[in-house]
């Protein structure tokens, strides 16, 4: 079943700048992928190629000046994009979470993490009792694997660690049983073991509670380890998306394959190991595809729009030549 | 890279001259344009004012005491029979004569001092921030009116102490960003180089961290305005019957409760206009130079 | 660690900036070399008698000598006596102390109650309409001069509209003060249980207290809305929004995480607001530390010009070591070892 659909969202920051233009960021363009319940999606690219952005594209957090110019966002039918604040809060931190980036910057200074979390399902449940809300964090806590729970949701945020923190977050999002999670670099800043050990506990939780998922990573052995289906992302388009094992296994874009190479346990594949240049100016993008200027396979028509090619029911890529070297040479 | 909020876009939209900025920001922040505009307007006035003041600001007409305003005495006259309207305009004399050289000494002892204290650190770095910092446990207006009082009266202690006071504006800024560039990557590159050391102070890092001074300039120069008028109303460093604005408040202020208002009110609006003009064309400069703030705008 | 230790250790920090603020008020008026001598016995007096009033004022002993005689008598509690009138220093300003808190306490207090909420709101709605106005505003109350809002109140509220009384004190000249406990005579008069000084004390405050009000509300409402910009922009206000809490309690999350930066801004802020409140009482004839100050600034009153700027940088060092107090007590994350 699709829980999440998102089709050709573009969001753009639109700035006026100091000599009084406008001045538009093309930060998304035309961003297409769906979420099966049950799946783990993931999402990767370099900084700046507009993962984050995408979440926060679809929990509706985007502010000045950042805004969705087209494209629809559909969970369970229903396009987020259109949403009232009012109704999106029915929506967020209840039938979609997320879990961030920097765990502890993430909790209310302020408040303990015990109360944090039922004020979440206070929101959405205003008959709840206090006492009820409470009770259910607790539960949430035990289930993330938080020992204690009792005693720790008297914590202070600041007197946890950066994993216990994020196992506060996951508790968090999960306690109004969310159909869809969305985490975005949930383990950047924390330590490789504990890293396992919170992917490990998602990739479990979203078993159990057949959730979908999307995990937003620049790690490419977290994808590979962890998601059914992979979407690699450049400059504010998906460039390749289809099963896990087929995009690592055979990746079509160049860009793919120049991120494949460039991870250290893969050097000694044939491919084009080098991702040299940096990303392309978002206010003035390329006609075409966004990568020519760093392909090494550019020709010239690159300087169009590239289709983006059905390798296999699943298996898509956005490039003139993902067919296979044959048709460039043709 | 330009950051909005938590995100960033690896790109910056195209860079202009000052003056397209400058256009550019004339057709978009009202109250710079606003502010800018009376700024120039007092300033001009201050320029010609011998030329279009009706009557002398000093000259004393004995028969005319605190006469309202009226066709002859736009403004009416003062209790020592002197033209309001003339003294409020020639006092546009005082408030530029005053606070743009107080200004440039400010700018000229914080931005070295900054520069100094940022780049070299270690003791005399401590010892200076330690001296601005524990000075501000004094209220600057007590300050600036118990220094100029011990002094001694003249308009040149005022410009002197006004812009000595709030010189540490400057240093604190200036050596913030010191601070923030000297662990740059280009000025790493440019000691390795081989650059001399006072090279690098004032080719790289003068250009690079005066700007956020220079965007606080108008705001100072209205803090120097205010402090000068407030000096002048409690009669430290200038004295009546000077057509200075503060000084002529002073004069109105016996007025205030007995109905002659015209005496304190003009030159006290007048006054605040102009202080009010240089604020918010310090709030237009701010948006200039600060590209956070900028990018905060739409 | 216990507060009292809290409080010790920050006082002995302290100590070597009040040695600082003595030697600073010291200098202070030794700075332009002005003779103190000449402007007390006036432009007609002899070389004898000056040399004389010099040695009775100890001006002859070299600078440091001076300045010792001056810290020893200050650690005692002795700051001289005012030259004009004849009172010791200490005594006035002990006196009149409480008259200037009073004002600012209410001002402030006032100030605080407007610009706060005023902050908050302007960060949530920025760059609209509302705040948009608050910011004209502000920029506003950053350039009126102090002493002139005074005085155009005065004119509006007594004069043109008759609805205060006269700008004369703290209390209207036919009533009989009552007895001093606070110096206050709102409190004071509350004490006494006579309903007609309190009432009239009551009026009598209204003006100065709304202008100050006004003048600090301007920084406040700058302040708060900056941190409050800030705390919106932070992680955890997006993780809120993220869990769908509504915009109310996302509000009060903004809020509570701004007020301690906020309180600490109000902290240093008093420094210059104890200033705004001299002038405001020498507008309104107030009679508190602050008109004593400025007028014996104005006239040459040396040991009441020290006494009073040192009194001011002693009230400003209390006020810190408050605000980190306040601080460690309020905030979870402060460690009072720090």
């Amino acid at each position: 079943m699709t829980l999440l659909e998102v089709q050709n969202l573009h969001t753009h920051f639109i700035t006026r700048d100091i000599g009084n233009q406008v001045q538009v960021a093309k930060a998304l363009n035309s961003v297409s992928f769906k979420v099966d319940a049950g799946e783990i999606l993931g999402l990767v690219g370099e900084t700046g190629a507009g993962k984050s952005l995408t979440a926060l594209s679809i929990m509706g957090l985007l502010r000045p000046p950042a805004e969705i110019v087209d494209g629809s966002i559909r969970f369970e039918g229903e396009d987020i994009v259109a949403m009232q604040r009012d109704e999106l809060n029915r929506i967020r931190g209840a039938a979609i979470a997320m879990v961030g980036q920097n765990p502890r910057g993430a909790l209310d200074p302020l408040t303990r993490i015990g109360e944090q979390i039922a004020r979440v399902a206070r929101a959405h449940d205003p008959q709840l009792s206090n006492d009820k809300a409470t009770s259910m964090a607790v539960e949430s806590m035990e289930r993330v694997g938080i020992a204690d729970p009792l005693r720790r949701a008297q914590a202070w945020p600041h007197e946890l660690s950066g994993g216990m923190a994020q196992r506060v977050l996951i508790a968090m999002a999960l306690i109004n049983g969310p159909r869809l999670l969305i985490a975005d670099e949930p383990t950047t800043g924390l330590d490789v073991t504990v890293q396992a050990q919170i992917l490990d506990l998602l990739r479990a939780l979203v078993q159990e509670l057949n959730m979908g998922a999307m995990i937003i990573t620049h790690d490419l052995g977290v994808v590979a380890q962890y998601c059914n289906r992979t979407a690699v992302m450049y400059a504010g388009r998906i460039v390749e998306e289809g099963g896990t094992r087929s995009v690592f296994g055979d990746p079509r874009h160049p860009y793919t394959k120049a991120l494949i190479g460039s991870t250290p346990e893969k050097l000694d594949f044939t491919l084009d190991a080098e991702v040299g240049g940096g990303p392309p100016n978002l206010y003035a993008l390329p006609p075409g595809c966004h990568y020519i200027d760093r392909c090494p396979k550019a020709a010239a028509q690159c300087n169009s729009m590239p289709p983006n090619l059905a390798l296999s029911a699943t298996h898509h890529a956005l490039c003139h030549f993902a067919a296979g070297d044959q048709a460039r040479a043709s | 890279m330009t950051t909005f909020e938590n995100f960033r876009v690896e790109a910056e939209p195209p860079e202009y001259s000052v003056g397209r900025r400058m256009i550019g920001l004339a057709r978009r922040s009202g109250t710079a344009t606003i502010g800018l505009a009376v700024v120039v307007v007092f300033g001009v006035v201050a320029l010609i004012a011998p030329l279009i003041i009706p009557y002398d600001p000093v000259a004393i007409f004995t028969d005319r005491l605190l006469q309202p305003p009226s066709a002859t005495h736009w403004f009416g006259t003062d209790g020592n029979g002197m033209d309001v309207f003339s003294r409020v305009l020639y006092a546009a004399r005082y408030a530029f004569g005053v606070a743009v050289p107080a200004v440039t000494i400010s700018v000229l002892i914080g931005v070295p001092l900054g520069l100094l204290t940022g780049y070299r650190g270690g003791m005399f770095d401590e010892v200076t921030v330690r001296f601005m910092d524990s000075l501000r446990v004094f209220p600057l207006i007590v300050l600036a009116l118990a220094v100029v009082a011990a002094t001694g009266q003249s308009l040149l202690n005022v410009i002197l102490i006004i812009g000595i006071l709030d010189s540490p504006v400057f240093v604190r800024l200036v050596r913030a960003e010191v601070l923030q560039l000297r662990s740059s990557t280009f000025v790493e590159a440019a000691v390795a180089t081989g650059n001399p050391v006072r090279r690098i102070l004032f080719v790289h890092l003068l250009l690079n961290s005066t700007k956020g001074a220079m965007a606080q300039v108008a705001v100072r120069a209205a803090w120097a305005v205010r402090i000068m008028a407030t000096l002048a109303f409690f009669g430290v460093g200038i004295e009546a019957p000077t057509p200075e604005w503060g000084s002529m408040i002073r004069q109105g202020a016996e007025y205030m409760a007995t109905g002659q208002w015209w005496v304190g009110v003009f030159p006290g609006v007048a006054l605040i206009l102009l202080v009010l003009g240089f604020n918010m064309m310090g709030d237009g400069l701010q948006d200039l130079f600060d590209p956070r703030r900028r990018a905060e705008k739409r | 660690m216990n507060v009292s230790r809290f409080l010790v250790r920050r006082l002995l920090l302290v100590v070597p900036l009040l040695v600082f603020i003595t030697f600073f008020t010291f200098m202070l008026t030794r700075l332009g070399g002005g003779d103190a001598a000449a402007l007390i016995s006036g432009p007609n007096s002899t070389a004898a008698e000056l040399d004389m009033i010099r040695a009775e004022l100890g001006l002859d002993k070299s600078l440091l000598a001076q300045f010792w005689i001056y810290i020893s008598g200050a650690v005692q509690g002795d700051l001289g006596v005012s030259w004009v009138n004849k009172r010791p220093v200490l005594t006035d300003l002990i006196e009149r102390l409480p008259i200037t808190l009073e004002l600012l306490f209410w001002g402030v207090g006032l100030g605080a109650l407007i610009g706060i909420p005023v902050g908050l709101r302007a960060a949530r709605d920025h760059n609209q309409r509302f705040d948009q106005v608050v910011r004209f505003f502000s920029l506003l109350g950053f350039s009126i001069p102090t002493y002139f809002l005074g005085l155009v109140m005065i004119l509006v509220f007594f004069y043109f509209l008759g609805w205060s009384p006269p700008a004369m004190g703290r209390i209207s000249l036919m009533i009989t003060p009552p007895p001093a406990v606070t110096n206050s005579y709102l409190i004071d008069g509350l004490i006494a249980a006579r309903w007609e000084v309190v009432q009239s004390a009551f009026s009598q405050l209204i003006l100065p207290v709304i202008a100050m009000a006004i003048i600090a509300a301007a920084p406040i409402i700058k302040q708060t809305r900056a941190i409050a910009m800030d705390v919106l922009s932070s992680e955890y206000v997006r993780t809120s929004e993220a869990s769908g809490l509504s915009r109310r309690v996302i509000q009060s999350i903004v809020a509570r995480n701004s007020m301690t930066p906020i309180i600490t801004f109000i902290g240093t802020e008093l420094t210059a607001l104890i200033g705004t409140a001299s002038v405001l009482e020498f507008i309104f004839a107030w009679g508190g530390m602050g008109q004593y100050g400025l007028q014996a600034i104005i006239q040459g009153d040396f040991s009441a010009v020290q006494g009073y700027v040192l009194a001011l940088a002693l009230f400003s060092v209390i006020v810190f070591v408050v605000i980190d107090l306040v601080v460690v007590l309020i905030e979870p994350r402060a460690n009072m070892s720090a």
